[in-house]
Parts: structure tokens; sequence; C-alpha cells
């Protein structure tokens, strides 16, 4: 194929020995000498990467099993049921240490309000609705009324303060108003 | 055959310009040209699939990790449940998923009695006031009214034992007036705010 018993006798130094003419011999002899180092090296770089990729996707697989086990393990009905009570139970918790902090105790407010009535006032009717108070007071001193009326008024926690003075023959009737200032 | 002489000058172009050196150079270029084949086709979109998985498997084990804390977590539920599932139940006395206040209900009449109360009635109703400054999760406010009769002077420790029950109620409104029945007593409306969950399967 490469006539290699055919070897041209010459003693021209410029010429090779033995120089291949045909395409395939001239092909051949390159590949042989360098080209096969850059095919090799290609090669070696093709192998590498389909190497990785197989290593990579039995870890992909592998790390699929795992999660798919460990879902199925969740998606047992028992946990199921359980996670969701715990869930619930958590909420709840979170919610009840928020109506704990939030609770407003009007109770107190309610007690201030009436201890803060003078004695020489007598109360008649108290409605207390959320930060709404109404009151009706009867007495026979208007003093006391006026006394009343400039402590509410000058209290910074009360505002829209009114009071209603209805004036019997014996005894004054006032209907009083106000809100309680909140933060 | 008479051979030509030739000077050094054009054996120097003879060689550079040898047809064997020139098959080499294309020879060169082919191989080249395979490799970059080789490369763009093969060798590139491997590396693209190769980073695909890559993303893939950083995405599994995130999941992984967060279904193994999940199931410590769950694990670990578990155990306090164990510890604390009796306390855990009184839950559903305080805060009932099926709107039996019977705690509540309980609990009225002994603090009633208490602080020299009678109760004249107790309903309960949909809360419709808008008082409530913060949103709870799954606590839905309830409205209770109670009636009752006794003395004005008790009245305060009445409405501060009310808002120390375990449900944190809230007195919402209050009135009275000072009209007296024949035994001396005094008419007291009182409207707790209340919670309850809206959820009747939620302890289950």
């Amino acid at each position: 194929m490469f006539n290699s018993g055919k070897q041209p006798q010459s003693i021209d130094f410029l010429q090779p020995s033995y120089s291949p003419t045909d395409i395939w011999s001239t092909a051949y002899i390159w590949l042989t000498k360098i080209g096969k180092y850059l095919l090799i090296a290609v090669e070696i770089l093709v192998l590498g990467v389909f190497f990785s990729r197989f290593i990579l996707d039995r870890q992909d697989n592998d790390l699929k099993e795992e999660v798919n086990a460990k879902v199925t393990l969740l998606s047992n009905e028992s946990w199921q049921k359980n996670a969701a009570i715990y869930e619930n139970y958590q909420y709840l918790l979170s919610d009840i240490k928020l109506v704990k902090e939030k609770q407003v105790i009007n109770s107190v407010k309610i007690s201030e309000l009436t201890s803060g009535i003078p004695s020489t006032l007598h109360l008649s009717s108290f409605s207390y609705s959320v930060n709404k108070v109404s009151l009706r007071l009867v007495s026979s001193s208007l003093e006391s009324i006026k006394d009343y009326e400039s402590s509410l008024k000058n209290n910074p926690n009360y505002s829209g303060v009114t009071f209603s003075i209805d004036k019997d023959d014996n005894e004054i009737n006032v209907s009083v108003n106000f809100s309680l200032v909140t933060d | 055959m008479e051979r030509k002489l030739l000077n050094t000058e054009e054996y120097i172009k003879l060689i550079k310009e040898s047809p064997e050196k020139k098959r080499g150079y294309i020879y060169a270029g082919v191989t080249v040209l395979a490799s970059i084949l080789l490369i763009i086709f093969a060798v590139r979109p491997t590396i693209l699939k190769i980073t695909q998985i890559n993303l893939s498997i950083k995405e599994k084990g995130r999941l992984s990790t967060a279904l193994d804390t999940k199931i410590s977590t769950l694990s670990a539920l578990d155990k306090q449940f164990e510890d604390v599932g009796e306390d855990l139940s009184a839950l559903q006395l305080i805060y009932p998923s099926d709107g039996n206040f019977s705690l509540l209900l309980a609990n009225i009449n002994p603090i009633l009695s208490r602080n020299g109360f009678y109760l004249g009635g107790i309903s309960f109703d949909k809360y419709t006031d808008k008082n409530v400054a913060f949103a709870a999760k799954v606590l839905v406010p309830w409205s209770v009214k109670i009636s009752t009769k006794g003395k004005p002077s008790n009245i305060i420790n009445l409405l501060k034992d009310l808002e120390a029950l375990p449900m944190f109620p809230v007195v919402e409104s209050y009135s009275f007036t000072d009209q007296k029945d024949k035994d001396g007593l005094t008419g007291f409306s009182i409207n707790l705010r209340i919670y309850k969950i809206d959820n009747a399967n939620f302890y289950e």
C-alpha cells in the first residue's frame, strides 16, 4: 500500500531518502508523528468529560432515590397527620402568646374611672364600651360637680369630655360623656 | 536526464514550497478541524449537560437536607408531644374548635358566686366589633354577654377575675344602673371578648 519496497535511490541530500508521495501514506505518517498527540489529547478530554457525566449522573440518581425515599416516608398518613397537628399547635401557641401580650385589662381602667368619682357624687348609671364612657351622676352640690368636671377636662388620659347638667329642686342630675385616650 | 544546477536561494524556496510541506499543513489543518468538531459537537453538549446535572445535584442536595431537617424536627416533636400532650389537650377546653365553651361556663358561675353575684343569663354570639388590633392565625374573637346581679362594690373584683381567666378575655363593654331589685341587688351587663378556633378538626 505504501510502496515501501520501491524506495528510490538518490544522492540528493536535500530530499529525504524516503518521501511518500501518495495522500494516504502522508496522512498515515503525519497522524503517527504529530496529529496523534492532538487527537489523543482531544480523546482524553472527551473521555474525561464523558466519565464525569457518568459519575455525576450516578450521584444525581442516588440523590433522587434518597429524596424519593424521604418523601415517601413523610407522605405516610400518620406522619402527615402528626405534622398537621404540630403545625396547628405551633400556630395556636404563637396566637396565645400574641393574645396574652395584647390583652387590654379594661377592669383596671373601669376601676380607675369609678374610683375617681368624688364621694359627694352619686353614680346612678355607668356605661363603658370600647374606651367610650357614659356616666350619670346625682349630687346636691354644684361645686363638687364643677370640681369633677375640671378634673376630667384637665386629665390628659380623657378626651371629648362633655357635661350635661339638669337641675331639679333638691338634686342635680349630671350626664357625663368622654373617651379614653389610647396609645 | 540533465540535472539543472540550483543556487542556495532556489534550494530554500524549493524546501519551503515543497509538496510535502503543503501536504503537512493540510493534514495538520484537517486534524485541528476534526478536533474542533469533536469539541463542539461532543464535548460542549456534554459539558452543558454536566452543568445541568450539577445544578440538579445541588437542588436535590438542598431538598434532601430540608427533608432531613423536617424528619428530625417531626421526630423531636413526637418526643415532645409525648411529654406535654396532656397539657396541650387542655387547650381544647380553653380555645374550643367546636364552639363548646364548657370550661368558660364551668368557671363563670363559681367566679360570680365568689364575688357575691348571681348569673342572670349568658349568651354567645359572633364578634362584630373591630377592636382587635392584632391578626391571629387561628384564633378568632367571639363574644359572650353576661347579665348578672350583685353589689356594685364587688363589680371591679368580678371584672378582674373574669379577665384573669386562662382564655385571656377582655371586657369589651360593661354597664349598670343603680336600680335595685327587691333583694337590693343591682343588675350588670358585661360583654366579654373571648377566642375560639374556626376549624372543627383543628385538634385531630
